[in-house]
């Protein structure tokens, strides 16, 4: 599904250059359930970016749902993120002017459904996350939870192969993250990857498998997850 | 193309609607009656007086001794000389000519009867030599005749036997008639109620004009010749016509040879009818001057406004955008997006700004006899305004659609 191979992310300005990641090299596979987890700076959010088709690279290979995405134009590259990507962030990154219907629309509008289908698909992702009945609602009229659970809804919505979750939970407190929590952890039962980063120890330990990035590389895996470990496929890729 | 959601979220920020769609407003009803009247006004430039105007120049005396009275032998005298004189083609005496701003007018009837047709007019005083000194373009009928043209003085009636008019008074006059031909041999009708007196049309002209513009009627284009000598007071006109090439030598010798003539009394600096031109035009010259430097500020305000409230949203959304970007949205996406929303705003300014460019158009109409507002620039001012608004957002447009997609996740 996911794999990157000797992965490489320099920022360059005309004083400094910062190596993000290292010869990173990471393989997912279906349906998986992967908690990133590591320091502040150590790269996840890089990780996460590079993974999401929101950054480019700069070095290594990186191939996603078997297609090699190095070089790739702008277009192709959003045509991707929109048809196999699904993004929840910390800051739930709703529209605020749109109302929790509109906001599921986004993403369904880029992918050029017609509007039967488009209406299909965002009924049920927000049935799914059990905020149906608030689709005339606007974001600042709902709890942080609820704005997770619209998030979630627009990310179902055009499902995708993969959700990529950055820090879902940073911005809710204990009840409302569990709440999230459980909403992921079903999706991922219903066969969604899911690539979450977070802080939360108790969270990642709730993921099927644990990747821990420090210094802009992959040191430590831990895997409850019944497929090849990470280095191991890597190593046989 | 997202239009409803785009509209859902102009109407949940009414502040850029208002901001944005008064200013287009106000713009489109300013500058389109602004081009309006522009393009009168240069119009106006272009128009031709219908006489030979680079050959033509007036010569204006005016006596100062206490005695002195213009006589019709002291008109016949300079008439005489200037006539004789080498360079001139040839020269007669009247009360005005075209442009000059100054002359006499009258209301003439097609009938005896006050209450059918007329038209204003301007009245101008002309001899037997009129076509020639003119160099007017008669097409139909003929010159006056010397036994026609009678001196005339301040006490008597305006009475003639003959008339030539302009082609447009004699179509004004005769609505019935194809061709102002068709006016000759009619008569036209001047006096008061109990004194009537009419004259024959002898001959038509075209193109030659009033001394002036009416404000709302066809004057300018109306004008009636009576064979008449002006024998008034102590003042003397004349109109002299140069051979070609001989212009400026008339314009700088023929006041001190005339003042010779007559000790008695003041030849002004002979007016060239260009400058007689220049100074009708000066007017609608700075009009239009200064209404386009209006026009140009007016667009420049709303151009740097739309360039200014877009940039401000895009920087305000510049999350969002990248949240778009994350969610598949390519640049065109964005880009697309925020020409949309302008034009969305743009289209209800325009909307409103064609009702108050219509209702200035009418005050203007109602308090300065400005012509109604034509269609077509109303449409075209509306259409301009939209392009011209689209085009401002795409600077800041395009730097939305710049934003990099790793935007969503950052803290910004």
């Amino acid at each position: 599904m996911l794999t990157m191979n000797n992965l490489s992310k320099v920022y360059r300005t005309h004083l400094v250059e910062t190596h993000a990641l290292r010869e990173f090299s990471i393989h997912v596979e279906e349906g998986e359930f992967v908690a990133v987890t590591g320091p502040s700076g150590s790269g996840k959010t890089t990780f996460m970016n590079i993974a999401g088709l929101l950054e480019e690279h700069t070095g290594g290979s990186y191939e996603l749902d078997g297609i090699e995405v190095s070089g790739l134009s702008d277009r192709r590259r959003s045509a991707i993120r929109n048809e196999k990507l699904g993004f929840i962030f910390q800051g739930f990154n709703l529209i605020p002017d749109l109302n929790l219907f509109d906001n599921v629309d986004v993403p369904l509008r880029y992918r050029g459904f017609n509007a039967s289908e488009r209406r299909r698909r965002i009924e049920s992702a927000l049935e799914q996350v059990g905020l149906a009945s608030r689709r005339r609602h606007f974001p600042a009229e709902l709890s942080g939870g609820q704005q997770q659970r619209v998030a979630i809804a627009r990310a179902l919505a055009g499902e995708p192969r993969i959700l990529l979750a950055d820090e879902p939970t940073g911005n809710l407190d204990s009840a409302m993250a569990r709440a999230v929590m459980e909403i992921l952890e079903g999706i991922n039962a219903a066969g969604t990857t899911i690539i979450m980063v977070t802080h939360d120890p108790e969270l990642a330990a709730r993921a099927r498998r644990n990747v821990h990035i420090i210094d802009g590389q992959v040191t430590d895996l831990s895997s409850s997850f019944a497929g090849t470990p990470v280095g191991a496929a890597v190593a046989s890729a | 193309m997202e239009i409803r959601p785009i509209l859902s979220t102009v109407l949940r920020n009414p502040v850029g609607l208002i901001l944005i769609g008064l200013q287009v407003a106000l713009t489109l009803a300013i500058v389109v009656n602004a081009l309006y009247i522009i393009d009168e006004r240069l119009a106006n430039l272009r128009i031709e007086a219908g006489v030979d105007e680079e050959h033509i120049l007036t010569l204006n005396s005016a006596g100062f001794a206490s005695d002195f009275e213009t006589t019709l032998a002291t008109i016949h005298r300079d008439l005489d000389y200037l006539r004789k004189r080498p360079g001139v083609v040839s020269a007669m005496a009247t009360n005005t000519l075209p442009l000059t701003q100054s002359g006499w007018s009258t209301e003439v009837e097609a009938q005896e009867a006050l209450d059918g047709r007329s038209i204003d007019t301007a009245i101008y005083f002309a001899d037997e030599t009129l076509v020639e000194t003119l160099g007017l373009d008669l097409i139909a009928g003929r010159a006056f005749r010397e036994a026609e043209v009678e001196p005339y003085s301040m006490d008597q009636e305006l009475r003639s036997t003959a008339v030539i008019v302009s082609a447009a008074a004699a179509l004004a006059l005769y609505p019935e008639i194809d061709r102002p031909e068709q006016a000759l041999g009619r008569l036209v009708w001047n006096g008061a109620e109990n004194d009537r007196f009419s004259a024959e049309i002898v001959g038509i002209v075209d193109g030659v004009k009033a001394p002036w513009k009416g404000l709302s009627s066809d004057i300018f284009d109306h004008v009636v010749y009576v064979p008449k000598v002006p024998v008034i007071a102590n003042f003397g006109i004349y109109a002299v016509r140069s051979e070609p090439g001989a212009f400026a030598d008339l314009l700088q010798n023929i006041q001190p040879e005339l003042a010779e003539l007559d000790t008695q009394r003041v030849v002004m600096e002979p007016n060239a009818f260009p400058e007689i031109r220049e100074r009708f035009l000066r007017g609608d010259r700075a009009m239009a001057g200064m209404l386009i430097t209006v026009v140009v500020l007016l667009l420049l305000v709303n151009i740097l406004g739309i360039v200014g409230l877009v940039s401000f949203w895009v920087t305000q959304r510049t999350r969002q955008i990248g949240t778009r970007r994350a969610l598949g949205a390519t640049r065109g996406n964005i880009l697309a997006y925020f020409l949309v929303e302008n034009a969305l705003i743009s289209a209800m300014g325009v909307a409103v700004g064609i009702v108050a460019a219509l209702a200035l158009n009418n005050w203007l109409v109602s308090a300065f006899g400005v012509d109604r507002l034509p269609w077509a620039f109303l449409v075209g001012g509306a259409a301009g305004l939209l392009v011209l608004g689209i085009a401002a957002a795409c600077v800041p447009a395009l730097r939305a659609a710049a934003i990099p997609p790793a935007i969503a996740t950052r803290s910004v």
